[in-house]
């Protein structure tokens, strides 16, 4: 219903993205799998999402949605206003330059560049300058406390310094929300409570995050847990008993 | 523009990467250019050579004469054609005003040029008039050509050619001197230049004696070619059409009769440098289009893989905000480097060979020599080849290569550019 659609976005004032009804079918031969079932959900600025559940709950999906990966079988998803649901592959794919900074559990940077030319990357694609690209990835860098290794490539750092890469290439563009795929499950406990820490000043300093993960040491720390189960939303709440990260104020 | 220069830096590094798998790929590719760039070098070559040895033709020249040069008529029906003796020479002369000069020369192989006690052998002596140096201009290095009075009365005088001269006075001391020419004494009176070429040498082996003691030596059999010179090269065309008009009238043909005399020029010769040519281009785009074939099914080999092996940075790409067609880019720029690498290590081995032509050569020689397959001590003129590539052969190899590196890399960065991210990210 396209009208109600139009009507309702215009009632959640202020939220960035908004997912009504949205349906995701994977056909394997015969069989149709549904990966998600009617998910409606929506998001506001500078929130702190946890998006959990055990594996095969459609969460990944769900991700891959929200982060203009994959488009829905049914179902509208708006994205700041815009019908990301009947974009064609150019217009998801500016979407996600512009509005989306990913943060994966295998950090995927470019092995033979540099941390500074990997946090470029986005920024060609945006057709910035090399002067502009340059100073806001080294500010991206600056804010991830990763100033002095931006000629180290990959292989020069540890795996919670590379995270950090990771996610300064996720902030350079400025996006509207930042959306992080199990992004400790390849860390240390240690090292994985600091990357969560540094989600923590992040979303202090206003962004909105949203953070996929099956451990609920992780998304105790978020301010909203939305729980899958068999493709759909099993429990979407306020997290009671939010705990701060003692390394988040080390970070300051 | 932009995105191609930031494709390109990727693409370096993709490729420093494997040096070894890039050096290996693109071996067609350099064996591709090798050959365009060989075969550009020799047909330049060739080019330069035709035109240079068949310019003293002179492109304002026609020469009239019992045989058509070309070889399109029938040889044996030519030769029962009448020769051109010197009253048709005078009569066409005297009827062909559109030309500048009407001049006669008749030859013949000569085993009696001889000074002192040195003979020469398959030389050539030319009869003609006064007029040929008027015609030839720069045909004098030394001395002076005979006069017009010396050839009416058929003067014992003698203009050298330059090997002629070279061979019966070494010291260089001709002038003034007497050879003699089937036993008759001829006064050595100027010497020519050198003005033949490796293809085109007979010129230099003349001795030019007036044309009126040219047939008391040798009879009245010796036919004449008449040569005709046009004011300019523009005028040539209308002028072969008026010399074939006098020549019939010379003849007395009717107007069914066929001509029985040929009226050749520079550019009969052309046919000979296409087929030269023809067959060159022949062997080479053989070759060339065989190594390109075996190149580029290489460099696609090579590009499959190397998407492959990206498939995860290819979906992270795809994530942070590549579109396809940036993707697509991107793999098109890495094969068409890989083949502009090729096509580098393919001019640095034709510029080597081209640069040390002499000694590649040799060493071919001895080397087919030693398997029997050549004299040892046979020596080829290479002279016509340049010792540098042309610039616009290295221009052609250079388009040649991004061709093929376009048409190698177009399959496999177009699967690149429609991978989906989700599928790619979860690559390992």
């Amino acid at each position: 219903m396209p009208y109600n659609d139009e009507h309702r976005l215009a009632e959640s004032e202020g939220s960035i993205l908004d997912l009504k009804g949205i349906t995701r079918l994977y056909r394997m031969g015969e069989e149709t799998i549904y990966a998600l079932r009617e998910v409606s959900l929506s998001l506001s600025q500078n929130e702190y999402v946890a998006i959990m559940g055990p594996s095969g709950s459609g969460k990944s999906t769900l991700m891959n949605i929200i982060g203009c990966l994959d488009t829905p079988t049914h179902g509208s998803y708006s994205f700041e206003g815009e019908k990301v649901s009947r974009m064609n592959d150019r217009e998801l794919a500016g979407i996600r330059n512009r509005k989306i900074g990913f943060v994966f559990q295998t950090f995927n940077l470019l092995p033979r560049s540099t941390a500074l030319q990997n946090v470029e990357l986005p920024l060609i694609y945006s057709g910035e300058s090399r002067r502009e690209r340059e100073d806001r990835a080294i500010e991206a860098l600056t804010d991830v406390s990763m100033a002095d290794r931006i000629t180290h490539k990959p292989n020069e750092l540890s795996g919670g310094q590379r995270q950090r890469v990771a996610i300064a290439r996720a902030l350079v563009t400025k996006p509207s929300i930042i959306l992080a795929d199990e992004p400790t499950g390849n860390l240390d406990t240690k090292t994985g409570n600091e990357i969560i820490g540094l989600f923590e000043s992040l979303w202090e300093e206003g962004n909105t995050i949203i953070i996929v993960t099956h451990e609920e040491d992780i998304a105790t720390h978020a301010a909203r847990i939305i729980r899958l189960r068999d493709g759909g939303v099993e429990e979407d709440v306020v997290n009671p008993n939010r705990q701060v990260s003692r390394f988040a104020v080390q970070e300051r | 523009m932009v995105q191609l220069r930031e494709n390109i830096r990727p693409a370096f590094r993709a490729l420093a990467a494997n040096k070894m798998r890039a050096t290996l790929t693109t071996l067609g590719v350099v064996i591709g250019i090798f050959f365009v760039l060989l075969m550009g070098w020799v047909l330049n070559g060739l080019d330069q050579a035709f035109t240079q040895s068949f310019a003293f033709f002179g492109d304002d020249i026609l020469y009239i004469d019992k045989y058509d040069w070309s070889g399109q008529t029938d040889w044996m029906s030519q030769r029962n054609r009448p020769k051109i003796d010197m009253l048709q020479y005078d009569r066409f002369k005297e009827r062909m005003l559109g030309a500048e000069y009407v001049v006669p020369t008749a030859d013949r192989f000569s085993s009696d040029v001889r000074y002192g006690d040195l003979q020469l052998q398959g030389t050539m002596v030319y009869g003609t008039t006064s007029e040929y140096r008027d015609m030839y201009s720069g045909v004098m290095a030394e001395g002076r050509f005979f006069t017009e009075a010396e050839n009416d009365l058929g003067t014992n005088v003698v203009v050298l050619g330059h090997n002629v001269h070279e061979n019966l006075f070494p010291k260089g001391d001709a002038l003034g001197r007497t050879i003699r020419i089937k036993g008759q004494p001829f006064t050595v009176i100027g010497v020519m230049p050198k003005r033949g070429t490796m293809l085109v040498d007979f010129i230099d082996n003349m001795s030019l004696i007036p044309i009126k003691r040219f047939f008391n030596i040798y009879g009245p059999r010796p036919g004449v070619t008449i040569n005709v010179k046009a004011k300019n090269p523009e005028e040539l065309e209308n002028m072969k059409y008026e010399a074939i008009g006098v020549m019939r009238a010379v003849r007395s043909l009717a107007p069914e009769d066929d001509d029985n005399f040929g009226v050749n020029s520079q550019e009969m010769f052309s046919q000979f440098i296409d087929i030269t040519r023809g067959v060159v281009w022949g062997i080479g785009l053989f070759m060339t289009g065989l190594a390109f074939l075996v190149g580029s099914i290489g460099i696609m080999n090579i590009m499959f893989v190397s998407v492959a092996e990206r498939t995860k940075e290819i979906g992270l790409r795809k994530a942070v905000g590549a579109t396809r067609s940036r993707i697509l880019l991107q793999f098109l720029v890495e094969s068409i480097l890989l083949c502009l690498f090729g096509a580098m290590i393919g001019l640095v081995l034709t510029s080597l060979i081209a640069g040390f032509k002499d000694q590649v050569v040799s060493g071919l020689i001895s080397l087919l020599s030693l398997v029997g397959l050549a004299e040892a001590d046979t020596t080829v003129n290479l002279s016509f080849l340049s010792s540098t590539i042309p610039a616009t052969q290295i221009l052609i190899a250079v388009v040649v290569a991004v061709v093929v590196g376009v048409m190698a890399g177009i399959i496999p960065a177009f699967r690149a550019s429609r991978l989906d991210p989700v599928e790619a990210l979860r690559a390992e």
